[in-house]
């Protein structure tokens, strides 16, 4: 009792610290909105969140290792330690993806900055307070993630492969090396994200750092999401890891690390385990100079600025000769709204980050349908439907992906310029955002498939596949646009997670059945071009049934929408 | 007691403060003017302890603010230009956390604040988070977090930024009583009526180099005017504001 008593007072005063009270702000600071529209949660969803994937994917496991399960299929020969080797690799890249994505997701807060510098250096604490907090702050979130992301299957995995053992010491040995090898990936993912940060804001000038810096997050986010995807692929293809060839990705170091601590002697593995442990000492001593150096370079420095926040001067800045932007859009209201939207997204962080990732999930789509594509084609100058599924896709996640992104509100206090200086009989928001959907999506269709597909299949079939895969665009857009009727990124209307949920299953339905569907049915219509009238016939229903609905819409859903923030549905009562 | 003795700082080798010296006396209010680009913002960096000066030294109560920031911090209550909180912190997060990082007791933090915020009628929002805030709630928590933990120094840079009549009225009113409490005051600001109303001692910066510094009574007799704003336009005025006014309207007219 008095231990407990005395654990308690050495906690509570170290709480009353200003050194632990900081690290514990900096901690909080890193998971918390800016904006009011912004998802805040607090850090116990968000480690809820993270911990759910790894623990759904051990349960799985339990068809795969379950010895009852084995009995009925047959499988008398099962040795479940060689079997987890695959298992093990995914759980190291799922630790590695999930840290990876917080990182750079939340890539802005692991440094101080500009807010802090003026809320903290006038108090009266040592400047090495603030470094030194934020520091054990990053650290400390660094082991959490790394324990949270794999804390379930930690405890199942071992469970599930060592099901044939009764003995404690059998479920140790397994578990003790797949704990530390999923920790350490975690905390390797971490540290060379966190140390490739540091060394750009050391190496480069700052402002060609915070113009990179966006960009440079979004090829993290689109390589992370291809990376793990295409290992899940290659696992499940195969049925087993990698071979020799993938030896330089940093998961298969740490499943050399695993094998060879657990004594499963393969070719190569014992080099990639040592490999892994060289690796996260690297990373972490990088990460810790790059932080120190850069700390010096930019945080201290930051009184000699000017009062503007550092993200005012983070512009992407691109023009369009007037003559052709005047040809797309003739109207200044339309114009202004096209130039808006594209501005915003390029310039925002939160919707460039968004569009980035799922058009990133879409490349890895056509990357599987590239590979994977059968040569199912009885003509030669007729590609596979796999083939001809390609720019279907990658037309499906940029329009889509574009109309998802423009309901996040960019901010909404700034509304009032739009409200106060929009005619709305002369503004066609619909219209503005199905030319820049078009813009987005028609031109490497005419300048870059159709070419690709005449030397391949020859003009005839380019030309008739360039013109289906136009029309099925021109449609999918209307079909997203009809009942748009607001301006594009300026809604404060959040996302509810039905809504949400609806969206992301018609887009998988999509992916799995329409646009294979209509693969086929191209590839149906170009064995016989004439058959394409049958096929113009069905396109067109489509398209008079959308004007019919969009036209049949009462007068109140044309109006052009400015939402004013609803009410909370609830509200925390504090009652403290 | 405050004092800045040839203060110069310069970025690079350009100067944006050359050679400034003035003292405050505890219950002197010093109002600290000048157009912008002046070096007031500057200064004010100085006077806090974010910048170090090229040269000169800042003393308070006669000892050099460098040798001991931590412990000057300590007296210092400073209301900046821009509210730059914390916008995932409610009000009264805020002032905990501000509270706890100066190492004040947490009940005297809530008793104080409880009683800060029912003046500046911010009560009722002290659970929201600052990003719902106006921008004259932001300047209200600025304030009530410069002055929570009873600081001898009081340093302001545009504290009237965004507030209503009413709290600007409160916070004048607050200025006057808290320097005849014996508190020693700098005031930096653009707004030349409260200036001459709160401030016993002006000084008027111009590029970098200081003006004029006295009495606001001595200054205006000094330059013969019967205000500080003809005073303040005298010496510094650059640009004939009726001729501007008749440019901007020309240029609107424009085709």
């Amino acid at each position: 009792m008095k231990l407990i008593d005395l654990i308690e007072r050495w906690y509570l005063n170290l709480a009353r610290r200003p050194f632990w009270i900081l690290a514990g702000h900096f901690a909080r600071r890193m998971f918390s909105s800016d904006q009011p529209g912004e998802m805040s949660m607090g850090l116990g969803v968000v480690l809820g969140m993270l911990a759910a994937p790894g623990a759904f994917s051990s349960l799985f496991m339990l068809d795969k290792y379950s010895t009852l399960l084995q009995y009925f299929r047959g499988q008398t020969h099962f040795d479940p330690i060689r079997a987890s080797a695959a298992d093990e690799y995914f759980f190291v890249v799922l630790s590695m993806t999930i840290t990876a994505l917080i990182v750079v997701l939340r890539w802005n807060r692991l440094f101080p900055d500009r807010r802090d510098f003026s809320n903290l250096a006038v108090l009266p604490l040592p400047i090495y307070h603030i470094f030194f907090a934020n520091l054990v702050a990053l650290l400390g979130l660094a082991v959490v993630f790394a324990i949270d992301v794999n804390c379930v299957s930690s405890v199942f995995f071992p469970l599930f492969v060592n099901m044939d053992q009764d003995t404690a010491a059998a479920f140790i040995h397994f578990a003790v090396p797949h704990v530390v090898t999923v920790l350490l990936a975690s905390l390797f993912s971490f540290f060379a994200i966190f140390a490739l940060v540091g060394t750009l804001m050391l190496v480069l000038p700052r402002k060609l750092f915070r113009v990179l810096s966006l960009y440079l997050r979004i090829l993290l986010v689109i390589g992370t999401l291809v990376t793990f995807f295409s290992n899940l692929f290659i696992q499940m293809l195969t049925g087993h890891v990698p071979g020799s060839a993938s030896s330089y990705l940093p998961s298969m170091w740490f499943l050399g690390f695993f094998e060879t601590w657990l004594g499963i002697t393969r070719p190569g593995m014992a080099v990639l385990g040592e490999r892994a442990i060289h690796a996260l000492i690297a990373s972490l001593i990088v990460s810790v100079l790059a932080y120190a150096l850069s700390y010096h370079r930019h945080f201290l420095r930051l009184a000699e600025e000017s009062g503007a926040l550092p993200s005012s001067n983070r512009t992407l800045r691109f023009s369009i000769p007037r003559w052709a932007s005047r040809l797309v859009f003739p109207t200044e209201p339309e114009m202004g709204i096209a130039a808006f939207a594209l501005k915003t997204l390029f310039r925002s962080e939160q919707h460039l980050l968004f569009f980035g990732g799922y058009l990133g999930l879409g490349l890895v789509l056509v990357a599987e349908f590239a590979m994977t594509s059968r040569a199912d084609s009885p003509v030669a100058s007729v590609p596979p439907a796999d083939i001809l599924a390609i720019p279907l896709l990658i037309t499906l996640f940029v329009v889509t992906g574009l109309r998802f992104v423009t309901d996040i509100p960019a901010t909404l206090e700034a509304n009032w310029v739009f409200q106060a200086s929009l005619d709305q009989r002369l503004a066609s928001p619909a219209g503005s955002m199905r030319k820049l959907m078009l813009l987005l999506a028609v031109p490497w269709q005419v300048l870059l498939c159709g070419p690709l597909t005449a030397r391949f299949y020859g003009w005839t079939t380019a030309l008739l596949h360039t013109a289906f895969t136009l029309t099925v665009t021109l449609l999918l857009v209307n079909l997203l646009l009809v009942r748009f009727h607001k301006i594009p990124f300026t809604c404060s209307r959040v996302l509810e997670t039905r809504q949400l949920f609806v969206r992301l299953l018609a887009c998988l339905s999509a992916v799995i059945m329409l646009v294979p569907a209509l693969a086929g049915l191209e590839q149906w219509a170009l064995l016989r071009p004439p058959r394409f009238g049958i096929v113009a016939l069905l396109l067109g229903a489509v398209a008079f049934g959308i004007r019919h609905y969009r036209n049949g819409l009462p007068h109140q859903d044309r109006l052009l929408l400015f939402e004013d923030r609803p009410p909370a549905q609830f509200e925390w009562l504090k009652l403290a | 007691m405050l004092e800045a003795r040839s203060l110069t700082k310069c970025y690079s080798t350009v100067p944006a403060l050359d050679n400034v010296s003035f003292i405050i006396r505890p219950g002197e209010v010093l109002g600290y003017l000048g157009p912008n680009g002046s070096g007031k913002s500057t200064t004010v960096k100085i006077l806090t302890g974010l910048l170090q000066p090229t040269s000169g030294v800042a003393l308070f109560n006669g000892q050099n603010i460098q040798s001991d920031l931590p412990a000057y911090k300590r007296q210092l209550g400073y209301v900046p230009e821009e509210a730059n909180l914390y916008p995932f912190l409610s009000g009264l997060e805020y002032f905990e956390l501000v509270g706890r990082l100066r190492g004040l007791n947490a009940n005297l933090v809530q008793k104080r604040a409880d009683k800060l915020l029912r003046i500046l009628s911010l009560h009722p929002h002290r659970h929201l988070a600052i990003s719902s805030y106006s921008k004259g709630m932001r300047q209200r928590i600025l304030l009530i977090s410069a002055i929570l933990h009873n600081p001898d120094l009081l340093i302001f840079d545009e504290p009237l930024s965004g507030l209503d009549v009413t709290t600007a009225l409160i916070f004048r009113k607050m200025v006057q009583t808290m320097s005849s409490e014996g508190k020693t005051i700098f005031y930096c600001s653009h707004v030349l009526e409260v200036v001459e109303k709160v401030c016993s001692h002006i000084m008027i910066l111009r590029k970098g180099k200081q003006l004029a510094y006295g009495s606001v009574d001595d200054l205006n007799r000094f330059q013969s005017m019967a205000s500080l704003e003809e005073t303040f336009s005298s010496l510094v005025q650059e640009t004939d504001a009726e001729q501007a006014a008749g440019e901007i309207v020309d240029a609107v007219l424009s085709r």
